[in-house]
Parts: C-alpha cells; sequence; structure tokens
C-alpha cells in the first residue's frame, strides 16, 4: 500500500501578515515558513500507520506544488518519517491550479490514500482536497478525524455536520483530515533528519493548468476599539450591556 | 442571472447560513433565485422558508445518506442543473457540507471558487469579493477569470432578510448513491447545535482550572441559549470533547456572541473567532491576549462572575 | 567567514524549540517547585537523539556537529535548564569522553546505550574540598592487580541518581600528583556505591544532584580511560567540551528571559502606553539583546572550532564566563521588567534567575575561566 500525503508550505501561525509597498501583494521577507498543521498532523498519522502496520506501507511520498523555497519544508516532512518527497515547481494562485497539478501527478503516479488537510494556514480555502477528487475520480471522504487499517480495509472516522460516524470503505481514497487524526505532530527526531539527507527529493515540472481567482489587492482588518471594561463586582452589568447595547442576547 | 442556492436540513431544520445565502444572492443585480433545499423539513420549517424565502425554492423531500456521500450530493444537485438549467451563480451558506460541495459544484460549472466571502462583491464583471485569508489576518480582493462564480459564505456576514416573496414547492429526483461504504457506527454528539452554527457560543480555557468546574459555563451557555465550546489546551487534557475545539485547528466559528472564560487568547485561539461579532473575555490576568480582540471584558476570577451571570442571564429571560 | 545556519541545523533547533515550548513549558513551574526529575522528557528527548546527538552513528549517535548542539541546549534551556544539563552531561561530558578516548570495547559496551539515551551518564570529578582545583583528589583508586579499589566521596553530581554510568575521576598514584589520576568507568548498581538525598538547591531544582560515596568499590582495569595517569587530562578535556554546553545553555536562560521580557513589555500598559514605549524599558531591553547576541556568537564561535578540530579550551572558557554572567544580568533584568508579576513564580523569570546563577559556578567557576583565559594571555596564545 502507498500513501501519499500532500502538503503545503505556510507562514508560521505568529507571523504578523502585511503587504509589501504596492499593497498588492504579502511582504514575504522574514517570514518564518512552517508545514501547514493540519498537513503535518496527516504526516504524522500516515506514519503512524506505517509503523503499526508493519509491512503493510511500502511508501509515504509528501507531495508539494510550490516554488523553491517550499523544499526545506519537503526536508522536514522526510525527516519527520516520508520517504520520498516530489515538489510540483508552480507557485498556484488558487485551488484550483494545485488540485489540478496534484491531479496530473496522481493520474500518473496513483496512491492509495492521499492525505489532504482540511485547509492551509495562508489562504484558508479549504478547497484543494476536494477538488482533487473530482479531477482525479477518486472518492473523497471529508471531515476525516481518524483512520484505521483493517485487513486491507480502511475503517474512517468522520465527524461533520455534527455526526460522528465510523465507515468501513476501500482504497483509493482520499482522505480530508481535520482535528483528531494525529494529537501531537511528530518531531523530526536525529535519526530521521540523518536519513533525510539521503532520501530523493524530485522536483517536476508543472502542468499550468491557469488559475481560476486570483488576488488583485490585500486590506487590513478594520481597527478594534479598545474592550469595554466592566468591573467584577458589577458583573451582571454585562448582561444587560449585551442586551441592550449590542443586541446579542 | 441565475443563482442557484443549496443547503441540507438537520434535525428537520434549514440552518441559518441558508437565509443569508439566500439574502446575499437576492441582493444581487439582476439576479433570479433558484434554491434547494435537501433533507426532510418540519412544518413550522416551511413557515420559517415563507418568511425568509425568495426566488423558488425546492424541496427534496427525502432522508439523506447516513455518512456524507459527496458522490450522492453531487449527483442530486447535478440532477437539478439538467432540469432547471445551470445557474451563473452559486451562493453557498457556511457550513460543512457547502465547504466540501462548493469547489466540486465550482469544477462542474467552470466556475471560479472562493471560500469566506466576506461582503457583497465590490463588482460583478468580473466578480471580484472580499475574504479573509492567512485565518483572519487580513481581507484579501479576489477577482475570477471566469464568467461564472461559486461563493461559500463566510457565518455572520449579513443578517437574513425578511421578504416572505419566494415560491416553495417539491422536487424530486433520484440521485446515485456512492458504493462500497458500510457505515460501522454512527454517533451523534450529545450537543444540539453546531458550533459552526451557533449564535451564542460559552467556551471555557485552562483558566477554568478542570472539568469538574464547567457546571456554570454549562449553565450560561443554557440560559443564553448558546452552545458550550473550549480553548485547545482543555480538549488536548481531555477535559472536553474534541469537536468543542475552538481555534485555528479546531473548528472557526463567528457566533454573533463569543463569551471567553478563563482564555488567555493565543494567537490560534484567536484565529478561530475573528469572525464573531461580540466577543466578551473574562479572565483574571489583565494582560491576556484576549482583552485585545474582545469588545467587552470582565477581569476578575471566572468562578466568581460566573454564577453571576447566569443569574442575571436566567432574570433577562 | 559565513554567519548562515544549513537547514540542518536549523531544522534541528525547530524540533528542540517545538518540545519545549510544546511539551516542556506547561509543567516546568510545577517540577521546580517540587523538585521533581523530568523522567517522561529526558525519555521523550532521548527518543528524539537529543541525549547522544554528537555521538558517530556507528555508535548510535546522531552524527550532528556542535553547532547543532548548542542550538538544541540554547532552545532547551530557555525552558528548562534542568532537563538541558541533564542533556549537557550526557552529551558533552560522558558522551564525548568516551567517544574521544575509550577503547573500541568501552564504546561498544557503555557508549551505545548512553547515545541512544537509554541509559544516563555521570560525570564525577567535583569533591567535598576539590571543586575547582580537579588536581587535588581524594578519591583513590588502589590498584589492585586485576582492579581499582576505590574509595571517597563525589559532590554535586548531575545525575547522581539516575546515571547508570558513572565517569569517575579518581587518584592512583598520590605522588605522581596530577599524573597519578585515572578516570574510570563505573557501574551504578556495583557494590559499595552509595548515593546521598537529593540536593535541595535554588535552581535547576528538578536535575537530580547528588553526592556519591564508594566504599571498596571493585573497578576492572578494562574500565580505565586511555593509559594509566591519563585521568587528569581526560578531565580537562573533556570539560573544555563541557563548558561549550554550559555556555550554550546560560545562552537559552537569558534568551528565554529576554523573549519573555519583550513579550510581558509589548502587553503591558502603564502611563497609557505598553512599557516598552517607555525608554527605561526599551534602552534595558536593547541591552539585553545585544548580550545575549554577544554571548551567542561566543559560543558559537567555540562551537565552530571544535567542529573545525581547532583548539577551543579558551574559546569555550570565554564563551562560558561571558554568557554566564549575561545570564545574570539579563535575568535580573527581566524580573525588573516585569515589575512584581516578575517576582512570583508564575511569569517564569524569576525561575530563570535562579537557574542563571548556577552557571556562573558550576562546570568551572567564572573564576577559574579567568584563571584559564588569563593564563593563555600571558602565555600569548590569544595573539593572532
Amino acid at each position: 500500500m502507498k500513501i501519499a500525503v500532500c502538503i503545503s508550505n505556510v507562514p508560521d501561525t505568529t507571523t504578523r501578515i502585511k503587504t509589501d509597498a504596492s499593497g498588492q501583494k504579502i511582504d514575504l521577507s522574514g517570514v518564518q515558513w512552517i508545514l501547514n498543521p493540519w498537513d503535518e498532523l496527516a504526516l504524522t498519522r500516515a506514519i503512524e500507520l506505517k509503523e503499526q502496520n508493519v509491512g503493510m506501507i511500502d511508501e509515504i511520498v509528501v507531495v508539494m506544488v510550490a516554488p523553491s523555497y517550499g523544499e526545506a519544508t519537503l526536508r522536514k516532512a522526510l525527516a519527520v518519517g516520508a520517504d520520498r518527497a516530489i515538489r510540483i515547481d508552480n507557485d498556484p494562485a488558487d485551488s484550483y491550479e494545485a488540485a489540478f497539478e496534484l491531479a496530473s501527478y496522481f493520474a500518473d503516479q496513483p496512491a492509495d490514500l492521499i492525505f489532504t488537510g482540511i485547509e492551509s494556514a495562508d489562504f484558508n480555502g479549504s478547497a484543494t482536497g476536494a477538488m482533487l477528487s473530482l479531477l482525479a475520480g477518486i472518492r473523497f471522504m471529508p471531515g476525516v478525524s481518524g483512520v484505521f487499517l483493517e485487513g486491507g480495509q480502511t475503517i474512517v472516522h468522520q465527524e461533520i455536520n455534527g455526526m460522528s460516524l465510523r465507515l468501513k470503505v476501500s482504497p483509493p481514497l482520499i482522505l480530508n483530515v481535520q482535528k483528531g487524526i494525529a494529537i501531537v505532530p511528530r518531531i523530526p527526531a536525529m535519526r530521521g533528519i540523518m536519513a533525510a539527507r539521503t532520501k530523493p527529493l524530485t522536483v517536476l515540472s508543472p502542468k499550468k493548468a491557469g488559475a481560476c481567482a486570483q488576488v488583485i489587492a490585500y486590506e487590513s482588518l478594520p481597527p478594534k476599539a479598545a474592550a469595554k471594561m466592566i468591573e467584577e463586582d458589577n458583573a451582571a452589568m454585562l448582561i444587560e450591556v449585551l442586551h441592550n447595547e449590542a443586541k446579542v442576547i | 442571472m441565475k443563482t442557484f442556492v443549496f443547503t441540507t436540513t438537520r434535525d428537520n431544520k434549514v440552518p441559518r447560513s441558508f437565509f443569508e445565502a439566500l439574502t446575499y444572492g437576492g441582493s444581487l443585480e439582476g439576479s433570479e433565485i433558484i434554491a434547494l433545499v435537501a433533507g426532510p423539513l418540519s412544518q413550522d420549517q416551511e413557515t420559517e422558508m415563507q418568511k425568509f424565502g425568495r426566488g423558488q425554492i425546492f424541496h427534496f423531500n427525502q432522508a439523506l445518506p447516513q455518512w456524507y456521500d459527496t458522490f450522492y450530493y453531487l449527483h442530486l444537485i447535478q440532477s437539478f442543473f439538467d432540469e432547471k438549467g445551470e445557474p451563473d451563480l452559486v451562493v453557498l451558506g457556511a457550513s460543512e457540507i457547502n465547504q466540501v460541495l462548493g469547489p466540486q459544484i465550482a469544477l462542474k460549472l467552470s466556475a471560479g471558487y472562493v471560500a469566506r466571502v466576506i461582503s457583497l462583491p465590490i463588482q460583478q464583471a468580473p466578480w471580484r469579493v472580499k475574504r479573509y485569508a492567512y485565518s483572519g489576518k487580513i481581507i484579501s480582493h479576489v477577482e475570477l477569470k471566469t464568467e461564472k462564480a461559486v461563493f461559500l459564505l463566510s457565518a455572520n456576514v449579513l443578517s437574513p432578510i425578511e421578504l416572505g416573496a419566494g415560491n416553495f414547492e417539491l422536487w424530486n429526483a433520484l440521485p446515485a448513491k456512492g458504493e462500497g461504504v458500510e457505515v460501522l457506527e454512527i454517533k451523534r454528539p450529545e450537543s444540539k447545535q453546531l458550533l459552526t452554527e451557533a449564535r451564542i457560543i460559552v467556551s471555557g480555557g485552562r483558566g477554568m482550572r478542570g472539568p469538574e468546574y464547567w457546571k456554570p459555563l454549562e449553565e450560561l451557555a443554557e440560559a443564553l441559549g448558546g452552545a458550550t465550546a473550549c480553548s485547545r489546551p482543555v480538549s488536548d487534557e481531555g477535559w472536553r470533547p474534541h469537536h468543542e475545539h475552538v481555534g485555528q485547528t479546531g473548528k472557526i466559528v463567528a457566533p454573533d456572541l463569543y463569551i471567553a472564560c478563563g482564555i488567555s487568547g493565543a494567537i490560534q485561539h484567536l484565529a478561530g473567532i475573528s469572525g464573531s461579532r461580540v466577543i466578551v473575555a473574562i479572565n483574571k490576568d489583565p494582560e491576556a491576549p484576549i482583552f485585545q480582540a474582545a469588545h467587552y471584558g470582565i477581569v476578575g476570577d471566572v468562578h466568581k462572575v460566573l454564577p453571576v451571570l447566569v443569574e442575571a442571564a436566567r432574570r433577562l429571560k | 567567514m559565513d554567519f548562515q545556519f544549513t537547514e540542518e541545523q536549523l531544522m534541528i533547533k525547530q524540533a528542540a524549540r517545538d518540545y519545549a515550548q510544546r511539551e516542556l513549558w506547561s509543567d516546568v513551574i510545577e517540577r521546580d517547585e517540587k523538585a521533581i526529575y523530568p523522567e517522561k522528557h529526558v525519555k521523550a528527548l532521548a527518543e528524539l537523539g537529543f541525549m547522544g546527538m554528537m555521538v558517530s552513528p556507528e555508535y548510535d549517535g546522531g552524527g550532528m556537529d556542535t553547532i547543532s548542539y548548542v542550538l538544541a541546549m540554547e532552545e532547551i534551556s530557555k525552558v528548562d535548564s534542568s532537563v538541558s544539563v541533564i542533556m549537557s552531561v550526557n552529551n558533552s561530558l560522558v558522551c564525548w569522553g568516551l567517544e574521544a578516548f575509550g577503547t573500541e570495547e568501552q564504546k561498544q559496551k557503555y557508549l551505545r546505550p548512553l547515545a541512544r539515551g537509554e541509559k544516563i551518564g555521570a560525570f564525577l570529578l567535583s569533591e567535598p574540598e576539590a571543586g575547582s582545583d580537579a588536581t587535588s583528589q581524594h578519591t583513590t583508586a588502589v590498584d589492585m592487580g586485576d582492579y581499582y579499589l576505590l574509595n571517597g566521596t563525589k559532590n554535586w553530581i548531575t545525575n547522581g541518581n539516575t546515571a547508570s554510568t558513572y565517569l569517575v575521576i579518581a587518584q592512583t598514584y598520590p605522588e605522581k600528583g596530577h599524573k597519578g589520576i585515572n578516570a574510570l568507568i563505573v557501574e551504578r548498581h556495583w557494590e559499595g556505591i552509595s548515593v546521598g538525598p537529593h540536593e535541595n538547591k535554588m535552581g535547576m531544582r528538578s536535575s537530580d544532584t547528588h553526592s556519591v560515596m564508594f566504599t571498596d568499590v571493585k573497578v576492572p582495569k578494562e574500565n580505565r580511560i586511555g593509559e594509566e595517569g591519563f585521568g587528569f587530562k581526560f578531565a580537562m578535556q573533556t570539560l573544555d567540551g563541557g563548558r561549550i554546553g554550559i555556555a550554550a545553555q546560560a545562552v537559552g536562560i537569558a534568551a528565554g528571559a529576554l523573549e519573555l521580557a519583550l513579550k510581558y513589555a509589548k502587553e503591558r500598559k502603564a502611563f497609557g502606553t505598553e512599557i516598552i514605549n517607555h525608554q527605561a524599558i526599551a534602552f534595558k531591553l536593547a541591552d539585553m539583546a545585544v548580550k545575549v547576541e554577544n554571548a551567542r556568537n561566543l559560543v558559537l564561535k567555540a562551537a565552530w572550532l571544535k567542529d573545525q578540530h581547532k583548539p577551543y579550551g579558551v574559546a569555550s572558557a570565554m564563551a562560558k564566563l561571558y554568557a554566564a554572567d549575561i545570564a545574570m544580568q539579563v535575568t535580573t533584568e527581566a524580573v525588573q521588567i516585569h515589575g512584581g508579576y516578575g517576582y512570583v513564580k508564575e511569569y517564569h523569570v524569576e525561575r530563570l534567575m535562579r537557574e542563571a546563577k548556577l552557571t556562573q559556578i558550576y562546570e568551572g567557576t567564572s573564576e577559574v575561566q579567568h584563571i584559564v583565559i588569563s593564563r593563555a594571555l600571558a602565555k600569548g596564545e590569544l595573539l593572532p
């Protein structure tokens, strides 16, 4: 069995996001890039599956659609435990462009389980996995909060729309993973960092389908007024102002 | 311009996000609404539909698959388009199901897709809308290169307006089901409200000290008719179930009122609540970053403040 | 000249940071207060390879350079120096000493499990009456033909109780002075070894510091490191490297205090604005940042020299002296910036201040570092 994890490279959560002088692009200087948190959990789960099901999983491939600066993140994924890394050399402007590159890759290099994170921490579009599924013609499992392997079958925990389900389903599958898939993202160990030195990282040329959408400008959030403080001894006042002033209750 | 709006029902009810989407679609120039509601509805919901409805609303009155079968929904919508014609614009209210369907409908229609839209379009040709990016840290203006568009709205972007101009009728189809999936178990979490749809959320953090102290928080949620939630450390510690975790890697919520009790306000938490209309912070540490994000604040002990609030909220109702 | 870290060095720094901020932070105050040994953290860090990170992969180590090691030490020390001192002793004293001077058999038997972090080592040099002056060892290892008979007491031993492998410095031929000293590998469970109570320390309270007593302990000859009489040289050379680890720890303590003070100064308001906007605070922070950067560069220089196999004894003494001193200064200022909050445990900086003090004392006091540096100066060793 082969597992692929689609990963993206995003600015660290604590990064202050600001635009460059043009106001049309994010100023990327000094940005610390990290493995997108959901993708990191997906990768962690993929590695756990490989460890728990000895001999069942032949390889874990990580796939990223990104310019060359994504490679540090790919190598981290290798250090954490992926066997092979693929970078498709494109800087996608929207989810469609990213999904198209991934679909073309998987058409050529199929995998049994394809993990996608529920969203990326940059554009928060939550669309790549769903589009990939339709483009690649592979069943899509959204809201996956757990995955287990039992005798060639995949047991998927799905939490969506207030329902919690346990499903048995056969690969190939695209698993759109969310909270719960793994608890703590794996930290690379020295052994893994050493091993990553010799693991292959392949760069593929893009198919360049062209994007359907593009960001033409950025706007900062409107400034927020300071919080109105209510004395602790007068806490009941809060309910009153929420009712009469804010009109939310 | 034909504008398609879609929702599934839950507990025989239509979510508010559907009316938000109807209002959004109806506010656009030259827009003719054609909507589809999938799933059973209770009687009073039909009245509700008449109140907020507009354009033509079709009701597919069948029990929906137990699991989230994307194949089924896509096929259902395709049948609808085959019969009623393809729309020029699709407006979807914020829901976990629409979040998955949106991108797929966009592909079917060769339409551009924008998620988390926070405003009416800046312009219609070409389409230009605003949305949040970088987990709510900035607003981006997105322009589509396609004629058609699919917009997934952020929750609470606008208030549904009562028009009462809708035409509500039944519509039927025989959507194909996805094969090869065996449902082993179905559980419904105890919470009656979906966090993503709740209008009021009362949320607790590490400052609550432990799961045994949650009672007043639950009472406040109940008194206000809201849902309970928690911060990441609380769900990681197992004090509260995972599905209550609000924050960047948990649920992204946008209620009218978010009351943060004993939550310091880490940036990851703020990323999950930034769409809330009113944020209230109760924390003993006056320097807690949550106060920077809050509209109202009380510096004090949650365990003293909460019972007072519960009592006041009960008096109000 | 190249100040660029490699991608791998940055990955290791980030891994250490992730572990420290995610795992060590949440219970460090409790561990400090109750002096609880960080057992689960030592185990987790061992699994990540941090306990033998510079040992060659041939002996199950991480095969990383000294630069990576000091970066990791800094990140762990920003949060908890009780954990980083365990790491430092195991890495730069015990593992390094064994790898550099041990026989193949000793490496196979003792180094491997230490490098994997399955076992923890301790370095037993200090004595009740000989701390800085390592030439006067009262612990004796009498040559009995097949074995040495070990007697004496060692003080202030980090990992004293948890270690399974001791490297003990003892006098075999008192008449030969420091040339009669040997370094012996001793197993904790051997007969005749007793461990004193946990020292109730001012800082680094959760690392287990004990005195260790030896009464007629038989140490096989094959457990001697190096030639007869090599012990003093062994101790001095090993401590040269150890100082780099402690210097990195001091940088971490200072940098951790600076991070906390900076965060606090940006949040805390006084006279209508965040206190970082007051020059009195802003300039303090600027001075703290310069000191941290300076100390970090000294540590990196020493680590780089070691990686280049160039002499690093003086460089490591300078790094340790300066880093320990500024750790004391920077943490004190961090407490000051926090005001009253800084004096309570919840805000971490008072603990960092207590931890900083120890870096001026152990693995060679600041006074000893002055001796090392001034003697080198006198010999003209520092001239270009």
